[in-house]
């Protein structure tokens, strides 16, 4: 059956690609060392697939028809869609692995979690910007998983949570040899497109990241009232509890906090 | 027109990689063969990023679709700021 080697969760700042010049050198050393560390782990561990829980932005899907829960069924995928991200569009290509696609979308039914198929989809900066560091040859077979952080009315975190621990039981039922780490991209806070725009709060984010490291049910408490005041993209940290509900049960570990690139900069790994 | 509808047609303009290019060189013309009002098409083609934040397009949409055309953030936030003041 296949395995989980790997677990943890990063923020996915588009400046990152688009323009790496708003963080110092030194900044971008503590970046690259916490994406080498994050990569040290999966790659130590033999992973071979990655499964990308993460939100989009509205280039992969459409407002006309949203998901809460998507799963990506596609054989391969292409992008970016996004023209300023300082990569050509549609220069990145990757194998996705419909196969696991599939399980996951039984094994949702058997839990009775109502998912939405994503035939296909192109890729934006949610999938690609920790990637983008971390296999840059884009070189492993990818899942991506969708979750709407976007569009409310939003997933309960508690929902997020069980959905990643549903993702963690058809991961581990699949009968393949396959190797997988499991990557959620997001957060930690901040404010897209809103004036508030460059605004962090850097206690809400300690916070948070003790009770994900410990697998504290408090986390659930947060509510969507707290994270709009902090910040409209701080609703991302649903994909960082989908990784800890895959896992349940494991402790983290903080691998880098700061304030960068417009975001609470934070990552993440579990103890598996 | 409405800013429910406007939101659909930012995200497919936003996809065009054509339409993109032609909005840096004419808007006026981009925006030809999208169903927009004329204060709307107006207000677009200032890039005026306070009028469309007030109007209701979703803020990620909106800023997506201002670095796409051109608008620094420290200025579009700055257009949010004054619009909302």
């Amino acid at each position: 059956m296949a395995e989980i080697v790997a677990a943890m969760s990063s923020v996915h700042s588009p400046l990152m690609m688009s323009t790496p010049q708003m963080a110092d050198e030194a900044t971008w050393g503590r970046i690259n060392n916490g994406f080498n560390t994050l990569r040290e782990n999966f790659t130590s561990a033999g992973a071979d697939t990655i499964v990308v829980i993460s939100d989009e932005h509205f280039n992969a899907l459409h407002p006309r028809s949203y998901p809460s829960f998507g799963v990506v069924t596609a054989e391969t995928g292409v992008g970016p869609v996004e023209n300023w991200l300082n990569v050509p569009c549609d220069s990145i290509s990757v194998n996705f692995e419909p196969e696991l696609a599939e399980a996951v979308l039984n094994e949702g039914v058997r839990q009775d979690f109502d998912l939405t198929r994503i035939g296909e989809a192109r890729l934006e900066h949610g999938f690609l910007t920790c990637l983008n560091f971390m296999t840059p040859q884009w070189d492993m077979s990818y899942l991506w998983l969708i979750q709407n952080c976007v569009l409310a009315p939003l997933p309960s975190l508690k929902r997020c949570y069980d959905f990643g621990r549903m993702v963690g039981q058809a991961i581990r039922s699949w009968d393949s040899p396959r190797r997988i780490a499991i990557l959620g991209t997001g957060g930690l806070s901040h404010a897209v497109g809103t004036p508030d725009m460059g605004k962090v709060d850097q206690q809400f984010d300690k916070k948070f990241l003790d009770l994900l490291c410990q697998q504290d049910p408090a986390m659930f408490d947060i509510t969507d009232v707290e994270l709009d005041a902090i910040g409209n993209g701080t609703h991302e940290i649903r994909n960082w509890i989908a990784v800890a509900g895959a896992v349940e049960g494991a402790k983290g570990e903080v691998v880098m906090y700061e304030e960068a690139l417009v975001v609470g900069f934070g990552m993440m790994q579990f103890q598996l | 027109m409405s800013a429910r509808n406007l939101n659909l047609t930012l995200v497919d303009l936003c996809r065009s990689e054509a339409d993109i290019e032609q909005y840096h060189k004419d808007p006026e013309a981009a925006l030809a063969s999208y169903n927009v009002t004329d204060e709307e098409r107006e207000r677009l083609v200032a890039k005026d990023m306070g009028w469309l934040y007030t109007y209701g397009i979703h803020p990620y949409i909106l800023v997506q679709f201002a670095l796409a055309v051109g608008v620094e953030i420290p200025h579009y936030v700055q257009q949010l700021k004054e619009a909302t003041a």
